[in-house]
């Protein structure tokens, strides 16, 4: 570790991984620092991803990947289930402890440096601009400079609010999980589970992510509203005594999702935010994998190019490159969001009855959002954008 | 009538499955008057939603060790509405009590 780089990325998430990777390809020097012990662990994520998603950073490894989804299943409070099905892979669900790992290692083969381990506390600050980063690194505290510090520090990030930009998200916006992943169940192994409804997970959604025939990713994420009458723990519990009484629990985690639109600002002077950070999460799903690293391509870009060019505000250019690639989708999925929190159960019931009326090969996600949002017609004009787009 | 028993049966109920007696509890004080909020670090999953949501950068999260930072904290209650194991609980005069019971 030296004293000094041109970027230092703070999460080795998806994110960091892939913001460090952009930027060390630039041929600038990074280093990429993790508080945690090991890169990809603990896991706090259901792992569902789409195709493209991973298929733009890194090629498709059943090493990582645990199914090939093809089959989404949606469950009506009422019990009834409407299953999309589609003819080749739509997504992935994948070990993120590999996955992780495997991005990581990608950073590496391009130039940068990684270090776990090490706990970021503080930005150095010089006149107003970010000049790097303080840390703590095993029991001992350091300072290491850099023209551009990446906040790539997830849910929890501080990174962006010492460099003075506005990052927390109001509570109500924040998706509070829990999930285990269990083995002894029966499922089916390409098919993604929704389950809806004010019992099962109130302002959110419980999911069924298979790995395998007969182990899943069982979790659930509510909102702060709701969350605050009743834990997504509470819910969880019930759930699984309900429908996998008798599954062992290999893992459980709590998390949380920040489903909001993203950040109004995500650079400043010498300072720019990506994945959850900077709340690039699809606020309608909660997937945060794909819009994370695609945020971490550009702002790792960005930074690289900066340097080059010796032209430090060239990153001004992220908040702009951001909103066009996913920002702006992000505010339509955000206002679809909003509409299916209102939902009640019975609205839910009627959506999935009358999927079921149509003829299977009528039932598509367009169809289902149409359905969904018939009384809503300003929201309809939306889907059409994102499914158009 | 019912209603109200149940009610008082649970803040009873609460107040003495949490109430501790580490007197050092009482004496925090928060940016404004006394600290009402606490964490039970023991029952953490360091998970980071509180962080997440705190608008006055009052929660340090590390690897596998958490803590109020008491000066700034506002007690404002955000991440005890948002933690998904309710181990942020309000502290009353070193009397733990869990959200639903206060709201
Ligand atoms: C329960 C749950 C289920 C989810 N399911 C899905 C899903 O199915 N599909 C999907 O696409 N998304 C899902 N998400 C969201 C997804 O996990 C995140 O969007 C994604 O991990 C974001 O990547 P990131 O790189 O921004 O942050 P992270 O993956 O959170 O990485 C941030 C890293 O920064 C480190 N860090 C934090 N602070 C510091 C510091 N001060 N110093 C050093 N290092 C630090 C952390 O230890 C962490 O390793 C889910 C989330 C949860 C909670």
């Amino acid at each position: 570790m030296k004293n000094e780089y041109d970027v230092i990325v703070v999460g080795a998430g998806p994110a960091g991984s892939i913001a460090a990777r952009f930027a060390a390809q630039e041929g600038v020097s990074v280093l990429m620092l993790e508080k945690d012990r090991d890169v990809g662990y603990p896991v706090r994520c259901a792992e569902a991803i789409n195709k493209a998603g991973v298929e733009m950073f890194i090629k498709p490894d059943y090493k990582w990947i645990t199914a090939d989804v093809t089959k989404f299943s949606f469950t009506a409070p009422n019990g009834k289930e409407v299953v999309l099905e589609f003819d080749s892979v739509q997504g992935y669900v994948l070990e993120r402890r590999i996955f992780d790992y495997e991005l990581a290692k990608t950073a590496a083969a391009a130039g940068a440096e990684i270090i776990t381990r090490a706990y970021v506390n503080g930005l150095i600050m010089e006149g107003g601009k970010v000049s790097g980063v303080t840390m703590e690194y095993r029991g001992e505290k350091k300072e290491i400079r850099a023209k551009i510090v990446i906040g790539a520090d997830g849910t929890e990030s501080r990174v962006g609010r010492w460099a003075g930009l506005q990052t927390h998200i109001d509570f109500r916006d924040m998706e509070s999980c829990f999930q285990v992943t269990a083995s002894n169940i029966s499922v089916d192994p390409n098919t993604l589970y929704f389950h809806f409804g004010s019992q099962v997970s109130p302002g959110g959604y419980f999911w069924i992510f298979p790995k395998g025939k007969d182990t899943a990713n069982i979790g659930l994420g509510i909102n702060g509203a709701e969350c605050k009458k009743r834990s997504s723990l509470s819910y969880l519990n019930e759930n699984l005594e309900k429908l996998f009484p008798n599954a062992s629990i290999l893992t459980q985690v709590a998390g949380g999702v920040p489903c909001s639109v993203t950040l109004k600002k995500i650079s400043g002077e010498g300072i720019m935010l990506v994945g959850d950070a900077a709340r690039q999460v699809n606020p309608l799903s909660g997937g945060g994998i794909a819009s994370g690293m695609i945020g971490g391509s550009i702002a790792g870009r960005l930074a690289g190019e900066a340097v080059k060019k010796n032209n430090l505000s060239h990153i001004f250019d992220y908040d702009k490159e951001w909103h066009k690639e996913r920002g702006k989708t992000h505010e339509i999925f955000n206002r679809l969001k909003e509409g299916i929190y209102d939902f009640k159960d019975e609205d839910f019931n009627k959506i999935m009855g009358k999927m079921l009326d149509l003829p299977p090969e009528k039932r598509t996600m367009k169809r289902l959002f149409m359905i969904a949002l018939a009384n809503k017609p300003g929201l309809l004009i939306d889907v059409a954008k994102v499914f158009l787009v | 009538m019912l209603f109200i028993m149940t009610m008082l049966f649970y803040i009873l109920n609460f107040q003495l499955s949490y109430s501790i007696n580490e007197s050092a509890l009482m004496y925090r004080t928060a940016k404004k008057g006394k600290l009402m909020i606490d964490i039970l670090p023991d029952k953490c999953d360091f998970c980071g939603c509180c962080v997440g949501v705190c608008p006055e950068d009052a929660i340090e999260l590390k690897e596998a060790e958490i803590k109020i930072i008491d000066e700034r904290c506002t007690n404002c209650a955000k991440c005890v509405y948002s933690c998904p194991i309710e181990v942020i609980k309000f502290n009353k005069e070193g009397v733990l009590f869990d959200r639903h019971v206060i709201m």
